[in-house]
Formats: C-alpha cells, structure tokens, sequence
C-alpha cells in the first residue's frame, strides 16, 4: 500500500507537471481539490483519469465519480486496490 | 453610421445554401448522425457537410493549389454570400474570417507521416496557417487589402462580425466579407473527448439530461455595408447589425462561470450598444452546446438578464452540430433569416426541463413577429460574444 | 493620438526590462533570453503554460506595471501559428495513443486565444479579449484593432503579440526556404493610451497592414503621415531584393533589418516596435552598423512574407 501511494504520488507529479513539488511535499490525507490543499482543478480531474487509465488499467467514465475517488491519495489508492480485486 | 447586412451564404450538414438550411430548419431535419468519418477512429455522433473536397473544388472552380478543407467550406459559403457583387473603385471592401484550426485537416494528416517516417508531403502543411485559411478564400472573390483573420474558439465568427461592424461604423472600410469556417478534424474531436464533454448519443442542448456536444463542420459568411456602399453596389438590405460586445469569463481555462459572467456582460452590452429595448428581442439563438456547464452558465446568463421575461430561444446545434469558429456566423444567418422570414426557429431533442433553471426552449418552426435577434457565441477560454440584429 | 505607456518583450536578446538594450545588441541571437517567471505568474498557473504563454502573461504582467495600470479595458494578441507546443503534444498523442485515454491539457492549451484568455485570467479582466491571426501580420492587426477601441472609448489597452519555435517547424522552413535566419520564438506586450502619462514611451502615430507589396504602400503611408522620410527605418530584411530597395528609396535613413537581431517567426514586428521605441528614448546612436543621427520617428517595416506589408510608425513623444 505504501508503495502505491508514493508511486501515486510521483505519477501526479509528473502526469500534472507539478514542477516544484516532491513526494515528501503531498501528504497521504492532504486534500488534492481545493484552495486547501494541493490546489488541484477540474482540468487536472480529467487528467487524474487519465492516469487511472494508463497506469492502473482503470476507466473512471463519469468525472463526477471523480470528485469521491480524488479526494486525497489515500482514497486514491483505497480506490485502485478496491477495483483491482 | 449603420451596419446593413446585405449578403450571406452558409454550407453545413443540413444544407449547402441558404435556402437548403432553412428548410432543413422548417423540416426538423437534423445533419448530425453516427457516422464513421476517416479523421477519426470511432464511430460518433457528428455533422459532417456532404462534399468531399474534390466536389467542392470542382463546384466552385477553385485553383489546382493546396487548399485546406476550411478554405474550400470558405469558398463556398462565400460564393453565395458574395454572389453577383463587383469591385467598385470607391467602395473599399475588406475580408474578416476566422478559424479555430486552420488547414488542421490536412496538417494532421502531414503530421502522420512524419511519425511514420515516410517523406512527407509538405503541400499538406502548406496551409496549415489560420490567414493563409482566410488569404485562400478573399483571393478567390479577388478582395485584395484588407484581410484579417481571427481565432477564439467558438466566438470566432461572432467575433469577425463585430470587428467588421466597427471597422464600418468607424469608416475603415464601406464593404466588408466575414464570417469563418471550421472543417471535422481527429484533432478537435479527440480534443473535446478528451474533456468528456462529447456526447455519445445526439447532443440535447438545454436538457436536463444532456451529456455534451457533437461536432459538426462548415462554413457561413455575411456581407455587410455601409450606406455609401449600398448606393454604390445597390445591394437589398436584409436586416441591421444593431448591437455587439466582447466580454471575458476571466474564469478558468475551460469552464465558463456557473454565474455567467462573462456571457452576462456580453448580451448586456451588446443589448446596449443596439439601443434595442429588452421587450424587442423577439428571438435567442442560444449558443446551447448541449454540454453541462454551457447550457446551464448560459441559462443563468439569460435570466440575468430577462428576469422572468425570457424571450423565445433555442439552440440550432442538434441540427447542424458545433461548428466551432464558424458557429458564430452559422447563426447569424440563422438569425437574419428568423428576421427575414419572421419565424422562430426550433431547437431539436429537447424533452426534460432543466431543473437549475425550469426553462423551455422553442421546440416549433413557428411563424412570429421577430423585431430583433439576439445571438449568442460563447467560447472556450471564456470569450463570450453578442450580436443583435435588427428588422429595417 | 496612441501613446505607448510601456512595453515589455521577451527575444532571443536581452529586452525584457533592459532600458539601453538597444546599445547592447548581440550578434548572438542563440537563446532565448527569460526572466524568471515566477515573479509574474502563479506557480499553480505556470505547471501548464509552454514557453509562448509564459512568455504573453510575464510580458503582459510587467507591462501592466510598468504602466502603473492595474487592469487592462482590452487584451488583444496576435500570433501567426499559436501555442505550437500544445498542438503538437495533442496531435502526437492522438496519433500515437490507440485505444487510451488523452490527457486533454494540451487540447485546451493549443487554441490561439490561450494566450489572451490566459491574460484575462491571470489579470481577472473582464473586458474585450481578441485575438489576431493572419500570418506575418497578426501583430499589424493587433495593433489596429487596440487603435479602434481606443477611438471608442478612453482607456488602457494591453496589445501584443506572440509565436514560440517547436522543432518540426525547421523541416517545413527548409523545405520552403525559410531558412535564412535561425527560427525562434518571441513575445510582447505594450500598454497604449489615448492618454499622455508620466510613464509615456513614445506615441503609436500610425500602423497598416495590408495584403499587398507595392511600392506606393510604403510612400502613401508616408505621405498621409506627413513624413518624406522616417529618421530610423527597422525592417525585416529578410529578402535581399526589399532591403536593397529601402535603401535606394531611403537613401538619407538608417535602414536597420531585425531578422539578424531577433529571429524568424511570425510576430517579429513586435520584436522591432520594442526596439524602435528604446533606440528613440535612449537615441542610441549606433545599431547594426547603421549611425542614427535623429530620433524623432521610427518606421518598421514589415515584408517577411511576400505579398503582405505591415507598417508601424512610432514618433518620439518628446519631439
């Protein structure tokens, strides 16, 4: 599970060009939406899908799913053990 | 000084004149269906226009160069809009089109080979550019000067309207050709997949139910004048360019203001600017995508505006699909002939009220005395335009 | 009258912020000289941005301030090819990517508004947002458009223009001979006012751009501006022919070509104005070999694609 979680965290980095952030900077429960947390926006939902898709295999067809799912890594990585099974 | 709108011709996929839309309009025939076109892998809702290049090449007799897609919708739109006009020494005539792509229907396929590694035929990247659309089209009706091209997004052709109504009003130029044109690409398809914004039914603009656009291509073009100009070429007024405004979302990237903003202050002061009073708009034509977030900043917008006392309106995009660029202009024909023919026009698959906004649009070709038209052009990145036309 | 209240560029030269770059100019033009954008945009912003928005918000950001302006009554951009990094980065996933899922940010990159509607949003502007593209002009008609709406109305309009250099352009450069000067990319934006202010640079007198190469273009612009001769005349001088004949019509005026200085793209005219407007505040003396004896006028002259000119004529408001 940890290592989901810190390969979660590099693939967000990368896949959304969080240019100055590390691993160690995106906290497991830290809100990813929002003014309070990492500051993501509904264009990096999209992407967030995206990544499901091309790392995980998994299709996340309605973006309103999403707002659940991307809360924060560790729903992230519930989400993606859960579908795995 | 006043805008006259004297000439327009329009192609699309219900229709490749003037006459052929409207009564495609009259008839609820819509141009969008589930086609396989060969930019695009999937089967998808889409209004493709039924001419292959090579039918338009040859119907309009256009040179043996390259020429993109979107110049030869150009061509013929502006063939018709044109018609039997002539260059006149003292009417000075300027050319205003628009394009989202630009020759992007055949750049993609250039692109292709060279990710295949073949040798690439570079005639194909020869038009890629957004003027060269433009020169391509002004050159074939042999309008020299003048000739500009604008690009932003969906209001593009709103845009080249309003340009060509100020460059008029403050003497610039006596004639003026625009409008703009936009061809299917796998480029915007994929694109507007990849926001999850295309629908893979038939699109229902201003439902409850609706779940995104479908893409359609085309072309429309206005000729506009001022009065020397119209005694000088003795061309037939068919309505008033009365009112215009340009006004930015300054929201996000790709969402327009659930409040509306920016859609609220272009009607506003385009509503101003043509002096018309709120009760004298006869007729919306909607930008109505058929997506989310549009319908329903849009809705907001108008009771921004109207208060309770929306006037009829309804969004032409389940017949012709979302001509990107050239949907300002598609419409504004659409809205010169609302004016023309008195009679509001229908808005297709529509069946649940929006429950946000509990608002119905048209959904009859009905015969009504239509004073003025308000037209909406609402694109991405938040550039949102209205144009009024007015009865003579 | 225009009067151009600042202007902040970005070129393979050092221009962004530099007063007197214009006695400074290197034969070097191999790099693109940035700031660090940081200092003008959002970090939450800048993670999405290629090279040609970050290039329009700086200079658009600094332009404001430079001004003393907070907000703008209009941002009008012109571009000849728009953010090609995007729509290269689309199309080669559309391509390449069967069967999966796009990433949709460089879709909504690649349109050829980002560049002003990331302005309106990083300058939460609510106001006229347009953008110009016609190929070598785009600029010409960027700035005619902001001259208009200065005719309407009193106020501030932030005007430029943009086009960034991606590698598959130099294969289509060397196939149509385009390949003279080293492609590259370049961006500005100025802040004109139909009102004169402390922080006034120079006057915009007179701009065309026109589909046209005739000779008489050039002597009737002048002659409607009362001028037989601008002091200074910047010009593309990318074709031989054009520049041997400014120089045989302009026998008395410095003729300066740019394309050595800035690069070949689309908008360089924009690179040009910025430079006239330094060489006539710091009446620099000496550029490209050229002695400038007087700085009252500058002329750009724009023919970097046959058959289209675009003039500029900026005046020392001092004059």
């Amino acid at each position: 599970m940890e290592n989901l979680k810190e390969e979660l965290k590099k693939q967000i980095i990368e896949q959304l060009n969080l240019e100055d952030k590390k691993p160690s900077d995106i906290a497991d429960d830290a809100p990813l939406f929002g003014d309070n947390g990492i500051g993501l926006d509904s264009i990096d939902a999209l992407e967030l899908i995206v990544l499901l898709d091309k790392h995980y295999h998994i299709k996340l067809s309605n973006p309103e799913e999403g707002k659940k799912v991307f809360q924060s890594i560790n729903s992230m990585a519930d989400y993606i053990n859960q579908t795995k099974k | 000084m006043s805008v006259f709108v004297t000439g327009m011709g329009i192609i699309s996929a219900i229709g490749n004149n003037v006459v052929e839309n409207l009564s495609s309009l009259q008839e609820r025939r819509s141009g969008i269906r589930k086609t396989k076109l060969t930019c695009h892998p999937q089967e998808i809702y889409a209004a493709p226009v039924n001419l292959s290049d090579d039918d338009l090449r040859n119907r309009f007799q256009v040179s043996n160069t390259p020429h993109s897609r979107t110049s030869l919708l150009g061509i013929a739109a502006v063939a018709e809009a044109w018609g039997h006009n002539k260059h006149l020494p003292n009417v000075r005539t300027a050319f205003i089109g628009s394009t989202s792509v630009g020759g992007m229907d055949k750049t993609e396929k250039y692109y292709r080979q060279v990710l295949e590694g073949n040798s690439a035929d570079f005639s194909l990247v020869q038009t890629h550019d957004s003027g060269n659309t433009s020169e391509k089209i002004a050159h074939h009706f042999g309008i020299k000067g003048y000739i500009n091209t604008l690009s932003t997004a969906c209001s593009s052709a709103a845009n080249a309207l309003m340009l060509a109504a100020r460059m008029l009003e403050h003497g610039h130029a006596d004639r003026i050709v625009a409008g703009g044109s936009d061809p299917l690409t796998g480029f915007t398809i994929s694109g507007f997949q990849s926001l999850m914004i295309y629908d893979e039914d038939w699109c229902k603009p201003f439902d409850e139910n609706r779940n995104g656009l479908n893409l359609g291509e085309g072309a429309a073009y206005l000729v506009l004048e001022n009065e020397k100009s119209i005694s000088a070429t003795g061309n037939k007024p068919l309505c008033l360019l009365k009112g215009w405004s340009n006004a930015a979302d300054a929201y996000h990237q790709t969402a327009s203001s659930p409040e509306g903003k920016g859609a609220t202050l272009a009607m506003k002061n385009a509503i101003e600017k043509s002096g018309v009073a709120l009760s004298d708009i006869s007729y919306i034509n909607a930008h109505g995508t058929g997506t989310k977030n549009n319908d329903l900043s849009e809705s907001t917008a108008l009771q921004n505006i109207f208060g309770k006392n929306i006037p009829p309106f309804s969004s032409t995009k389940a017949f012709t699909g979302h001509t990107l660029a050239a949907a300002g202009a598609i419409e504004a024909v659409y809205s010169v002939l609302s004016i023309v023919h008195q009679v509001l026009l229908p808005g297709l698959n529509y069946t649940n009220v929006m429950s946000e906004t509990g608002l119905t649009p048209v959904t009859e070709y009905k015969p009504c005395q239509v004073n003025a038209v308000l037209s909406n052009s609402f694109g991405f990145g938040g550039n949102n335009t209205s144009l009024i036309f007015k009865k003579i | 009258m225009y009067y151009i209240q600042s202007s902040a560029y970005i070129s393979h030269q050092d221009t962004f912020r530099k007063k007197g770059f214009s006695k400074n100019l290197s034969e070097n033009i191999s790099t693109l000289i940035k700031p660090d954008y940081k200092e003008f945009i959002n970090p939450s912003l800048i993670r999405r941005m290629s090279e040609v928005l970050r290039m329009s918000v700086a200079c658009g950001s600094a332009a404001l301030k430079d001004a003393g302006v907070i907000t703008a009554d209009a941002i009008i951009a012109g571009t000849g090819l728009g953010c090609l990094m995007d729509t290269e980065k689309f199309l080669n996933n559309v391509i390449t990517i069967q069967g999966g899922m796009l990433p949709p940010t460089s879709f909504i990159q690649s349109t050829h508004n980002t560049i002003a509607g990331q302005l309106s949003l990083a300058l939460s502007c609510h106001s006229y947002n347009m953008t110009h593209t016609q190929n070598s002009l785009s600029f010409e008609y960027a700035l005619s458009d902001a001259m208009l709406m200065l005719d309407e109305q009193s106020g501030n309009i932030l005007a430029g223009a943009a086009d960034e250099y991606i590698d598959p352009l130099q294969p289509v450069a060397n196939h149509f001979g385009l390949n003279r000067f080293p492609l590259t990319s370049g961006a500005g934006f100025f802040v004109l006012s139909d009102k004169v202010s402390a922080h006034t640079q120079a006057v915009l007198a007179d701009v065309l751009a026109i589909n046209d190469s005739d000779e008489n273009v050039c002597k009737d612009f002048l002659q409607r501006n009362q001028l037989s001769a601008p002091d200074i005349i910047l010009t593309d001088g990318y074709h031989n022919d054009n520049l041997r004949q400014l120089r045989q019509n302009f026998s008395e005026t410095p003729v300066i070509p740019y394309t050595p200085l800035c690069g070949t793209y689309a908008t360089s005219s924009a690179f040009a104005m910025h430079l006239a407007i330094d060489i006539l505040q710091e009446k620099t003396t000496h550029v490209s070999g050229s002695e400038i004896k007087q700085h009252r006028t500058a002329l750009v002259i724009n023919q970097l694609l046959p058959g289209h000119t675009g003039l500029i004529l900026i005046k020392n408001h001092e004059a």
